[in-house]
């Protein structure tokens, strides 16, 4: 049995929990025609449900995951998932009907109309008073989860950002501040404006489809599941005191310590690779970071070039966008790649900082 | 409208559904809300409280009508029949007169209105006429109706009088006449009256119609009888961080009846402790204790979330395993979380009286507080953790010098080895083979050996010095030293393995002396402790050459037998170099450590490391090493540790099935095993935990935990401090010498109006007391209680007798000793007990008057009617039984204040509840009453003054008539 839970536990390291949901991710894109079935979806649901149950049994996961705070991750992975199912089952049903030349579902029930009132007042009106009774009981079953009066002078361990910024949170992991803190989240929104603008397909308006806009939901897709969804489940699950990484199955003690030390590009090049020359690190600091900065120019300026050439998912996408849309598209996704390209670097290689001018707290 | 249907896509009947069953849902969830909204916990408790109220009341009822006097009842029912049938018989006159009486009435008020009106015209017409002679109108006719009309007011008021008068006259008359039945009715009135009351309160207790309207759901916010109570502390604010708010105790919403009386098994039977009565109403929450209950509240002492209503918020904190097993089953219990302060388990609370009083040396009625703070004291926690009000204190352990002339070196390799083999008593710590560092664990068993020897030698260098005894022992006999060891006062602060009845920890405990000094060093040691050492804090008691010599004998014949054969450990050279290797390895690195090393010789090699390891245990936190006079305590401060995050306690991989990670369980697991946190820890020689374990019993344990834990930061404004206003920190001062000497050892000390039995049970009598007690030895036989002794001593024999002690009643075996102290230590003792009671302090006159004539005939009779000199030694003149003696009455003018012999006189119990003196004037009323017109105090001054004279030598003759000293000599 402490087998199992250890290599839960194992499983559950930064590395391989990554790679699982990057994994899993693709696996969802391509078997979707298998796992929308409802029988399938119904079996992979119990399966969660009984694991969830076992593992209750286990002290520590039951004490992360009673606690009051954690209520609304539960709801939201629950949530997401399904209506993630849904919308992936409509898809896949109106792509069998479009392959065999039949329209959409939606088709059938375009005729009719809903109304605002009484309809759509009305319909408002109940998912209130729904609402209302689920947060009521909601607040009857459970007591807010206060803490002790803040002081200066102590923070509390873990210091958790609320649920929902726990993916902002984990970003500040891998990058500075300003770029997680300020610029990443000021993309975010600017990026989710910019879709109507870029996206130029007229298709899958009114109906659910996946095919017909395969370019448009993975990104989307990738972005909230991946980098937002999971982090904040990685955050609220598998992160504990010292903002040290436990698995579930793990008690969270605050005087784990965990190997930490990171290296920046600069000392990589100037003293590991060119270590055979004996110059060590450049005392300027423009040369100390060129070769960050070779890299970041690399990233952002040869690589959307490349792509459109090159990756067959991009072919062609310059012609269809024009010059302007492209480069706006690609600069998001690249910003929205760097996260991830960050987090793998940080694994595998302790990276710290591809451009780390401390100095001026300029660390990218 | 069939067309407008069919294009829709939503049905409106189901919407209409799913509308009915949601609001539905929406009206069931507003109602379980308004309910548990209104469903406290707290109100239960109420309730009940109300029930057990009120079936004690009507128990008591019950018990009212049992013991009621159904005769006497009867027969005052029957007198009143009685009245009544005679007031018939008057019944003309009585109609008579109170037809009077109201129609008086109805005429009065109808008088008194008219006279009213008239008066305010008077007062009105006053002014208009005055304002018009200011203005130069003399208006004669106005004036002249003024002076009518006052005229008129003043008939009217006569008239007022005398109806009066009248209708005083008729209700006397009435009175008179029922006086009778008035009579018997106040008297059954006053036989019914408590049952009366009992009834009254039965009624206000009882669930009616009236209580459930004034507390039912959503009308009680008008006038409800079920109230949160609370008290709101301004002195004791809550420090929240950014600011300070006033703290709130909410406590008594359920536990009613904490500050009242009589809420206890004796009186409820069987009732739940939630409603009993605090257990210490004398001190805390009376209105009448030092801590009342609106000025103190209840979480300053407890902790404890103070605002909150239910058990659980509460941060309620159970004694034990046992305890929180039974919370967990009768309320859910959780352990608190996320809350400012938890509760401190019931047997620590002691602790917290720090916050107030920390500043004092001593908590009065706290013995497990006070014996905490004894202990980290003597043991020497205080050496190595800095501890807030504590850092001043003299060090635990002997001074570290001229060991070479007291001890031999194999015993104190033995000794430091491991005391307890020793003597199981020995307060000295282990250092050494304990769980990090014993045989189990060969390589550091191995170094801790070469320390030992390293340690051992550096403190016998020559920075210890010579010493060798100045007397020699005579022949002495163990048994009779025996005997003085247990009679004049060593036990005290000594403890031996010969004695049972008590075993005092103060100072080291003397078993085994005979295995570990020499007979000279021990006579000349007792005989005068300062020729050895100038600082010890051991006192002489003036022990004559025989007496030291049978009590060194006795000493000398104490030997630990085992320990004598045993072998000191011996170490390995080899190990002795590595260490000094490791040592200066990070400083030199290894070719320069090693450079070093060569060129240390022998006895370089183990003083080098001697120093280093004296160091590294911190040996100087509770020895005066030379050279080490300002080393800094090597130990974590823990002046504020009681207020450390739990997360800031290194459990290291212990099981919290094993022990508790919390603030007590991490103290007494230290405590308990000081070293079992470095369990599977992988960690290096140097780095491994060092305290010492002391071996300390359960009790002492808990004692030094409850200290431990009340060392916070809860903020306390200065108001609110105790031993810092007035002459508080003088008072402390005294109490420092007191507590550094061990006064308490022998006297009761603020012992006001408490038995010495009363003492003890509380914890607060000396240990001599205790053993006295344990042996039924009369009280009077042992050492004074200094109850008022401030009041009492005149300050010059007072420090006269600190200087050089001399006996009062020369026949009690135990003996004042005689201390070394400083001028500023005997001005300290002094003035804290003329502080303490309020003394003119320090000059104050002994001035009495000098009685002549019948005063001094009637003074001189009183004195021999009682016989004072029965018990009492007067100079010469001492009494047959010396069991039962008493001072001697010639130096009471230059020892006792004369104020004081007035007080004494009046009830010595007071003062003394144990003292065998006769009161002779019981409760105020003279024996004597001839003398003095029997009146009390003029007799007590004429006895106090008569008894200074005597001293004076300013009695009179036999004749009767005055004459000084220099009369008679003329």
């Amino acid at each position: 049995m402490s087998h199992l839970v250890n290599f839960i536990n194992a499983l559950f390291n930064p590395v391989t929990y990554f790679f699982f949901s990057l994994t899993g991710f693709a696996a969802m894109i391509y078997f979707r025609e298998k796992w929308t079935e409802p029988k399938f979806a119904l079996k992979t649901l119990a399966g969660v449900v009984v694991a969830m149950g076992l593992s209750m049994f286990n002290d520590h996961f039951r004490e992360i995951s009673t606690k009051p705070d954690n209520v609304p991750i539960f709801i939201m992975v629950f949530s997401v998932g399904f209506f993630t199912w849904l919308s992936f089952r409509l898809a896949v049903v109106n792509d069998r009907r479009l392959a065999q030349g039949q329209p959409p579902v939606e088709k059938e029930t375009s005729d009719k109309k809903a109304y605002v009132w009484p309809d759509l007042v009305y319909i408002e009106f109940i998912a209130t008073i729904v609402g209302g009774v689920a947060l009521l009981i909601w607040s009857l079953c459970l007591h807010a989860p206060l803490e002790e009066a803040a002081t200066p002078a102590w923070t509390p361990n873990p210091s958790k950002a609320p649920w929902y910024f726990l993916g902002l949170q984990e970003m500040l992991v891998y990058y500075d501040p300003w770029l997680a803190g300020v610029v990443f989240p000021t993309l975010i929104i600017v990026g989710l404006m910019a879709i109507p603008y870029i996206d130029k397909n007229p298709k899958g308006s009114g109906y659910y489809t996946f095919n017909e806009r395969k370019f448009a939901i993975v990104p989307f897709l990738f972005g909230f599941l991946i980098l937002w969804v999971t982090l904040i489940f990685l955050g609220t699950f598998l992160r504990g005191p010292g903002w040290n990484f436990f698995g579930p199955f793990e008690e969270w003690d605050p005087h784990k310590v965990l190997v930490l030390n990171n290296v920046n590009l600069s000392e990589y090049f100037w003293v590991k690779w060119l270590g055979f020359l004996g110059i060590g690190l450049p005392k300027n600091i423009l040369i100390r970071e060129l070769p960050g900065f070779a890299v970041l120019a690399v990233y952002f300026i040869a690589l959307p070039p490349l792509i459109t050439k090159k990756i067959p998912l991009m072919m062609g996408l310059l012609d269809k966008l024009g010059i302007v849309r492209y480069g706006v598209l690609m600069n998001l996704i690249l910003l929205m790649a760097a996260l991830p390209i960050k987090m793998l670097l940080r694994w595998a290689f302790n990276l710290k900082y591809i451009v780390g001018i401390p100095e001026f707290f300029f660390n990218i | 409208m069939a067309d407008f249907k069919d294009e829709r896509v939503y049905d409106g009947p189901t919407l209409t559904r799913w509308f009915l069953w949601s609001s539905l849902a929406l009206l069931v969830c507003v109602g379980i809300m308004a309910y548990k909204d209104y469903h406290r916990s707290w109100k239960e408790y109420q309730r009940k409280f109300m029930t057990l109220d009120r079936i004690h009341a009507k128990l008591q009822a019950r018990e009212f009508r049992a013991n009621f006097d159904v005769a006497q009842y009867k027969q005052l029912k029957a007198d009143l029949k009685e009245a009544n049938l005679e007031l018939k018989s008057h019944q003309n006159q009585i109609s008579q007169l109170e037809s009077k009486r109201d129609k008086l009435d109805a005429q009065i008020f109808k008088v008194k209105s008219n006279y009213q009106m008239v008066k305010a015209n008077v007062d009105a017409d006053k002014y208009s006429y005055s304002e018009g002679v200011k203005n130069g109108n003399d208006d004669k006719a106005f004036k002249k109706k003024l002076d009518g009309e006052i005229d008129e007011a003043a008939s009217l008021n006569q008239r007022l009088f005398e109806m009066n008068q009248d209708q005083d006259k008729a209700v006397k008359d009435l009175t008179d006449i029922y006086a009778k039945r008035d009579e018997v009715q106040g008297k059954i009135k006053k036989m019914t009256a408590d049952y009366e009351t009992l009834k009254k309160k039965i009624g206000s207790l009882s669930f009616d119609f009236l209580f459930y309207f004034r507390n039912a759901m959503l009308l009680d916010f008008m006038s409800p009888t079920l109230e949160i109570q609370q008290v709101v502390l301004k002195n004791l604010p809550e420090d929240i961080y950014f600011t300070k708010t006033m703290r709130v105790d909410r406590c008594m919403s359920c536990h009613l009846g904490i500050d009242k009386k009589g809420y206890d098994e004796e009186h409820y039977p069987g009732i739940p402790k939630v409603f009993r009565s605090h257990p210490h109403l004398d001190l805390f929450l009376s209105a009448t204790s030092p801590h009342p209950m609106e000025k103190i509240g209840c979480t300053i002492c407890h902790g404890g979330m103070g605002q909150a209503l239910s058990f659980n918020t509460a941060a309620h904190v159970p004694n034990d395993e046992e305890e929180a097993k039974q919370w967990k089953r009768k309320y859910g219990w959780e352990e608190p979380e996320a809350v400012q302060s938890i509760m401190l388990p019931l047997k620590y609370t002691e602790g917290s009286c720090l916050k107030c009083h920390g500043i004092q040396q001593h908590v009065n009625f706290a013995p497990k507080l006070n014996r905490g703070r004894e202990l980290m004291a003597t043991r020497g926690c205080v050496g190595c953790h800095k501890v807030k009000n504590m850092d001043q204190l003299t060090k635990a352990g002997p001074a570290l010098l001229r060991v070479r002339g007291k001890l031999k070196k194999d015993f104190v390799l033995k000794w430091v080895w491991s005391p307890k083999s020793f003597n199981p008593a020995a307060r000295m710590p282990s250092f050494f083979q304990q769980s990090n560092n014993d045989s189990s664990n060969p390589e550091a068993f191995a170094k801790t050996k070469a320390e030992l020897h390293a340690l051992v030698d550096y403190i016998y260098d020559d920075r210890s010095g010579d010493y060798s005894p100045n007397l020699a022992p005579g022949r002495g006999s163990v048994a009779a030293g025996k005997k003085l060891f247990h009679d004049v006062g060593c036990l005290a602060c000594h403890g031996i393995d010969d004695v049972t009845s008590i075993h005092s920890d103060f100072a080291p405990d003397l078993s085994g002396t005979g295995s570990k000094l020499s007979a000279a060093f021990v006579y000349s040691w007792i005989k005068n402790p300062q020729h050895f050492n100038p600082d010890t804090r051991m006192p002489s008691l003036r022990l004559s050459d025989q007496e030291a010599s049978d009590i060194t004998a006795y000493l000398m014949s104490k030997r630990n037998k085992d320990f004598e054969e045993a072998q000191a450990p011996d170490f390995d050279p080899a190990v002795r170099d590595q260490l000094i290797l490791d040592h200066l390895t990070p400083k030199l690195g290894v070719e320069g450590a090693k450079a070093t090393l060569a060129t240390m010789d022998e006895k370089g090699r183990q003083m080098f490391l001697g120093e280093r390891t004296l160091n590294r245990y911190g040996c100087f936190g509770c020895h005066m090493i030379r050279g080490f006079e300002d080393a800094q305590r090597i130990g974590t401060e823990l002046s504020t540790w009681g207020s450390k995050r739990v997360t800031q306690l290194d459990f290291g991989f212990t099981d919290p099935k094993d022990i508790s990670h919390t603030h007590e369980g991490f103290v007494n697991a230290k405590l308990q095993n000081p070293r079992q946190f470095d369990k599977d820890k992988v960690v290096s020689f140097f780095d491994r935990l060092k305290m010492p374990n002391f071996y300390l019993n359960d009790a002492d344990r808990e004692a030094i935990v409850t200290a431990v834990l009340g060392l916070t930061n809860t903020y306390v404004p200065d108001e609110m401090t105790a031993g810092i206003h007035g002459n508080g920190p003088l008072l402390e001062k005294g109490k420092r010498v007191i507590e550094d000497f061990n006064c308490r050892g022998c006297h009761l000390i603020e012992a006001k109006d408490k038995s010495i039995d009363a003492m003890l049970s509380q914890g607060q009598g000396g240990r001599i007391l205790q053993m006295f007690k344990n042996e039924s030895v009369d009280y009077s036989m042992g050492p004074p209680n200094l109850n008022t002794e401030g009041a009492k001593l005149q300050v010059d024999w007072f420090h006269d007798f600190l200087m050089g002690p001399h006996p009062i009643r020369p026949w009690l075996h135990i003996r004042m000793p005689s201390f070394h102290w400083t001028d500023e230590k005997i001005s300290a003792v002094i003035s804290y007990f003329n502080y303490k009671d309020d003394q003119v302090f320090p000059f104050k006159s002994a001035e009495t008057t000098h009685l002549t004539g019948e005063d001094l005939a009637q003074a001189k009779a009183l004195f021999n009617d009682s016989k004072c000199s029965k018990c009492h030694i007067i100079g010469n003149k001492v009494p047959p039984d010396l069991s039962s003696a008493a001072p001697d009455l010639l130096n009471v003018h230059k020892r006792l204040k004369p104020d004081w012999v007035v007080e004494w006189l009046k009830d010595p119990n007071a003062i003394m509840p144990d003292t065998r003196m006769t009161n002779f004037w019981p409760d105020g009323v003279p024996s004597f009453p001839k003398y003095f017109h029997g009146d009390s105090l003029e007799q007590r001054e004429a006895l106090r003054d008569y008894l200074f004279m005597m001293g004076r030598d300013t009695t009179p003759s036999e004749e009767g008539s005055v004459g000084g000293t220099k009369a008679k000599k003329n």
